[in-house]
């Protein structure tokens, strides 16, 4: 974990409001693990004020995609860099999704600028030789990644709530038959698609685990001030330091804001 | 260390004694601290932990809290509302875990205890006084809907007994927080000093809130939370300028401070050195550029110490300047 300031390499819209920032760290990249987050000011005033989260995506060499949602005065900033802008960079912190070597079968679930930190991990599934199938829901056919963004080797299944393109409805329906074939399930996305999942594991696959990711405005990002806490079975957890993936067993999903 | 060559080729000196008339008078090396719950050891990965004055940890309590339910934070022009709920593991949990650090830090460790009564404060400062590292105690104070302070005069009562009850178990110094929102911040700075504390910070967090307009509820897991961050900095500037000109102890000034301009500002203002706070959280760095900048630009206005300009700005000083 450290302050740097980082440069912009490419800055692309990939969805009608969401675009894939990638970003010269520099050596901190190569440490760098899918599902950890960066802390990005945006700005040099102090409106937006905080540091915006975001989850480290796919990484290569020096360099770290995260993807951004068009959502306020800070992604606003951040949507406008354009290459060779600088950005204040903290992290990468907190811990991401891990792969073990066991796994063989990769389930990854997802939605919007949450599928990021999946391509990360799918990459880094793909390289060894794991069998991946990410499935995403999609309000329409325009908000669905384009397979060109995703490695031909991982399985894209797509359901959207209009049914434009692939499933029309829930994509919980398909991921439900895939649960018994997946020895590893990574999700990050909207906390009503996560809980599904949590829950769908629970009552079909009760010995089996995803890893979520969580996502929480974040202050201090060294674990000293509480801000970002998850509820867990464990207590309530620091999203900077004791996540922001967790396991899905683990979390509570009662709370208003879990 | 290059930090030590800056203060000592600008010929400035930066350090401040807290407690003068303590068993254990606390010499910062310079003015600037961390405030509560913002930076620890654990930080030293994001800035030079070693480079402050010293910090004051999270507030502890005699139980373990859970805290708030979530979001506990929200931004606000300029700043923050938090509502952490004081989450801590309790006092007997921080002893065994936590403590134990407390002896490798170079700079003063500053313990906040926070509690209901006066006699969970002296419980506190009973236990955790004669730990190995540390160098005093911040007194966080109870919230106004802890159920006393019904009028000015039982406020200050609370705040005297308060403090002379911790004052009784401990000869480390003694830090008392208050928050703007008291019926009378002076009343209560003064009944601070008479029950024996060697320091008055100021402020601590006002409480503030928001609302979301379309379910009508707070934006926060609970209805008030402290406000931090620039947007206090003018209120607190004031109410340090107001109260140092009162008590004759020290005040530590707090309130959205982010740069070397804020700093001397307080200084000048009457307080004897500062907290960083939520600057950490938008530059970690922040408190760091303060202490380095500190010597040069205290020489560029024609002074040699820090000592030297603690309340600059009040009308017996300028008036004596003048003459």
């Amino acid at each position: 974990m450290s302050q740097l300031l980082v440069s912009v390499v490419s800055n692309e819209r990939v969805l009608p409001s969401t675009y894939a920032l990638t970003l010269d760290v520099g050596a901190a990249a190569r440490d760098a693990v899918p599902g950890q987050v960066l802390l990005l000011r945006c700005g040099r005033s102090t409106d937006p004020f905080l540091r915006r989260p975001m989850g480290v995506g796919k990484t290569e060499g020096d360099t770290i995609e995260i993807m951004v949602q068009r959502a306020g005065a800070g992604s606003e900033w951040l949507i406008r860099l354009r290459p060779g802008d600088e950005i204040d960079c903290v992290g990468p912190v907190g811990r991401g999704f891990t792969l073990d070597a066991s796994t063989q079968n990769l389930l990854l679930l997802g939605r919007g600028y949450g599928i990021g930190p999946l391509l990360g991990v799918a990459e880094k599934a793909v390289a060894q030789q794991k069998s991946v199938t990410l499935a995403v829901q999609a309000a329409t056919a325009d908000e669905v990644l384009p397979p060109r963004l995703l490695h031909p080797l991982i399985d894209y299944l797509v359901a959207t709530d209009d049914g434009s393109v692939g499933y029309h409805g829930s994509i919980m329906d398909r991921v439900g038959e895939l649960l018994p074939w997946a020895d590893g399930i990574c999700g990050s996305g909207p906390l009503l698609l996560m809980s599904g999942l949590a829950s769908a594991i629970a009552a079909r696959i009760p010995k089996k685990r995803a890893q979520i990711m969580i996502e929480r405005r974040i202050a201090c990002t060294s674990g000293v001030c509480f801000s970002c806490v998850v509820d867990t079975r464990r207590g309530l957890r620091r999203t900077c330091v004791d996540g922001p993936v967790f396991d899905s067993a683990a979390i509570l999903w009662t709370e208003r804001a879990a | 260390m290059a930090m030590e060559s800056v203060q000592v080729s600008a010929g400035v000196r930066l350090d401040v004694l807290i407690g003068a008339n303590s068993k254990e008078p606390l010499l910062l090396k310079n003015p600037v601290l961390a405030a509560s719950g913002t930076v620890g050891l654990e930080s030293t990965g994001l800035l030079n932990v070693e480079a402050l004055g010293g910090f004051v940890t999270a507030s502890v309590t005699r139980y373990p809290r859970r805290g708030n339910p979530g979001p506990r934070v929200v931004e606000t022009p300029s700043g923050i509302l938090h509502a952490t709920g004081l989450q801590n593991p309790g006092v007997h949990r921080l002893i065994k875990d936590q403590s134990p650090t407390w002896k490798r830090s170079t700079v003063p460790v500053i313990v906040s205890i926070a509690g209901d009564t006066a006699e969970d404060f002296a419980y506190l400062a009973g236990e955790i006084d004669g730990i190995p590292g540390l160098s005093g105690f911040e007194l966080n104070l109870p919230g106004r809907y802890a159920g006393h302070g019904g009028t000015a005069t039982e406020e200050s009562a609370f705040i005297e007994n308060l403090t002379y009850t911790v004052r009784s178990r401990t000869g480390l110094p003694i830090l008392v927080k208050l928050p703007p929102d008291l019926w009378d911040i002076c009343g209560a700075a003064g009944a601070a000093e008479r029950g024996g504390a060697d320091a008055i910070s100021l402020i601590n967090s006002p409480t503030g809130m928001k609302i979301d307009s379309w379910t009508g509820r707070s934006e926060l897991g609970a209805f008030g939370a402290g406000l931090s961050g620039p947007a206090i900095r003018p209120l607190a500037l004031w109410l340090v300028w107001l109260v140092s000109q009162t008590v004759s102890i020290p005040v530590v000034g707090i309130g959205g401070i982010a740069s070397i301009e804020d700093t001397l500002e307080f200084i000048m203002a009457g307080a004897s050195a500062v907290q960083v706070g939520t600057a950490s959280f938008v530059d970690p760095k922040a408190a760091v550029e303060i202490v380095q900048r500190l010597p040069v630009e205290i020489e560029a206005r024609g002074f040699h110490s820090v000592r030297e300009i603690v309340g600059l700005a009040h009308p017996a000083r300028l008036e004596a300047d003048d003459n």
